[in-house]
Parts: C-alpha cells; structure tokens; sequence
C-alpha cells in the first residue's frame, strides 16, 4: 500500500540537495508564532506571504511550512485567528516561485482523501514536485464542533490516519480503479489522475509528539517535525537520536526538522 | 530568529515583543487548552511555560546581532548536519538569510 519507493530520495534530489534543510514555519497565519500586540507583528495576508516565498525562494530557504488552523486562540489579537487554507496556499505560492519546496498541512479526519490527493497533485504539478504534505491527524477541540466531526481517541486518530494516508498513496501510485476496504473507509473504484510530477510522489511529514504518532511518522513519512528544545541544544540532539534510532529499527532514514522560532 | 545590528538591540526587541507587549490574553488561552494552570503544575512551571508559550509553540530562540545568529544556525544544527556556513544580513524590518554551503 505504498506508493513507488524511494520515491523522497529522488524528489530531494531534484529540487533539494542540502542535507540540512532551512523552512519558514507558520507564514499563513495572522501574528505568525509571535504572540505579541506590537503592531508590526505578522499579518498573514496573501501580499505579505507572496513577497515572504519571493524573498525566501532567492535567497535560499529550503521550504515553507504552513499551520493548519481553523479558529484562533483568541486574546486581544485572536492569536492565529486569520489563517490561509494551506493547499490553496501552497498552490499560489508554487505558481509564483521557483525552486522553493511548499508544504500543505492537512488534517486527515476532515478531508476526503480522494478529493486530498486530487488537491495535492494539483498543487504539485503547479509547483512542478515542489509540493509536500504536512499530514496530521487530529487539532483543537476549540476547531472541532464545527466540522460535524467527532474527534476519536487517540490510538484510533492514527489508525484512520493510517488508512487515510495508505488511499493517499495508492492513489499516487500507478494503481487505477481499485476498490479500498478499511475499518473506516470504505470506497470503490478509486481513479486518480494525473499522479505527481515527475514519477515520484510529495514528501511527506508528520508532528506526532507521542510514541504512537512518532511510530506513525516513522512508518510513513520522510520527514518528523520535532519540537527543539527551548533551552537546551544537548536535549535537542537527544532527541533527534533517539527518532532517527526508531526509524533505523524499522529500516527506514528520515529527515527530522527541528523546529527554531 | 530575532535580528538587529547589535546584540543589545535585538534583546531590547525580543523583549519588547514577547515580554512587555506579549498578548498574554492569547498565551492564556492556549495555555488553557493545554491544561497549564497554577492548580495543574507547579508554579515556577507555570511561568515558564507562560513565558515560553508567547514565543511561539516551541522551538529554539534564535536572538542576536547577525554575527550571533550565523554561528547560533551551525550549533543548533550540529545532530546529523554538515557544517553550514551562513551569512546574514539586517534588512527594512526583517532578517533575511543567505546561505553559502
């Protein structure tokens, strides 16, 4: 249920060759990460972020990772209260620049997949395979009644997210008009084309802080976005050890980022 | 990354933002949703993360003159990472990096 693989290697190596990889994190909402009133803060209008991916693609930023956010945090700002879709985001941002890797944050419980995939292909043959998905598998509970959608527990968000992801990836592979029978989706005669750009598929990354979430991201993903230590660089190289060791436990390599402020 | 021609500046700045005009109403609320309270944690926790919280959701401060923020870049990346030679320079209102490797 995977997708052509080492597909990653070969999409880093057509748009990516640094082995330490730079990203600006968060530039599609409101105040950015800085949760500050100055009036100079982040707007994340769609001018500001076009300029920003102009700026960044010229001078030599790896990629851009967006947040998926549906409600702010409120306060005086409402802290990430004005927030750009990140797909269509990528997208515009893709169309604009040129070497520039631009992630999607999709939060798989709310999305169809099919209709994820389709989106994402999208994006990426508009960046020409410069697109990448920042999957994650649950969001505030502030953002949920909303959608309609109950939140599971925790195990279970991950086994969703594992078919969610698994329909994702046939979809991008060469398979056509396949019939997909989960414990949570059920679907028929499953067609998806075009595939991604250029014969390999997004990369693909995941945030799970747990060790069920980091076990998902080490099965599936080519990237874990891990939280750095505030305080400590000795705490961060610790605990980019000990993922990059689970993952050579199951066989896999993957790239970490270490998020910096 | 917090960047200004000096050190002193840029410390001035850092503090300015995230300190005296911190939207602490915000960092409550997401404090809130993470169940960090004085009743839930110590409090000298509680102030920590309060503190840390308005910076953002995580990661490593980067605050200084451009000299600084070049050599802070290389130390943080030092897990698996080849060397990085990096140079910064101050622009209008932001910092922008260009990067040699």
């Amino acid at each position: 249920v995977h997708a052509p693989s080492p597909s990653s290697n070969a999409r880093l190596a057509m748009h990516a060759s640094n082995k330490l990889q730079i990203g600006l994190f968060g530039a599609n909402c409101s105040s950015g990460r800085a949760v500050t009133l100055v009036p100079e803060r982040w707007s994340g209008s769609w001018p500001d972020n076009k300029k920003l991916a102009l700026l960044a693609d010229q001078a030599g930023i790896d990629f851009m990772l967006p947040i998926g956010r549906w409600k702010g945090y409120g306060g005086t700002t409402d802290y990430q209260g004005t927030t750009l879709e990140t797909v269509t985001w990528a997208t515009g941002l893709l169309a604009v620049t040129k070497r520039i890797t631009v992630f999607g944050t999709v939060h798989a419980p709310i999305f169809n997949p099919v209709v994820a995939a389709k989106e994402m292909v999208t994006a990426d043959h508009v960046g020409e395979g410069r697109f990448g998905l920042n999957i994650v598998v649950g969001w505030n509970e502030g953002e949920f009644d909303m959608f309609g959608v109950e939140q599971r527990a925790h195990q279970e968000r991950y086994d969703y997210a594992q078919e969610w992801i698994d329909v994702i990836k046939m979809i991008w592979s060469d398979r056509e008009d396949f019939d997909f029978h989960g414990k949570y989706l059920t679907m028929k005669g499953i067609r998806g084309k075009p595939k991604p750009y250029g014969d390999t598929r997004p990369l693909i990354m995941n945030a799970g802080a747990s060790a069920t979430g980091q076990a998902f991201a080490v099965k599936n993903c080519d990237a874990f976005f891990l939280q750095a230590s505030r305080t400590s660089l000795e705490e961060s190289t610790q605990r980019v050890r000990r993922a990059k060791e689970a993952a050579r436990a199951q066989g896999r390599e993957i790239g970490l980022t270490p998020s910096a402020s | 990354v917090t960047c200004r021609p000096t050190k002193k500046q840029a410390e001035d700045y850092f503090h300015h933002c995230i300190v005296d005009q911190a939207d602490w109403s915000a960092v409550d609320g997401i404090l809130a949703l993470k169940n960090i309270s004085p009743q839930t944690v110590p409090i000298q926790e509680y102030l920590t993360q309060r503190s840390h919280y308005a910076q953002g959701m995580g990661g490593l401060p980067i605050i200084g003159d451009p000299d600084h923020s070049r050599h802070r870049l290389p130390i943080s990346a030092k897990p698996g990472s080849p060397a990085l030679r990096s140079r910064w320079s101050t622009i209008s209102t932001n910092c922008r990096i260009s990067l040699t490797r």
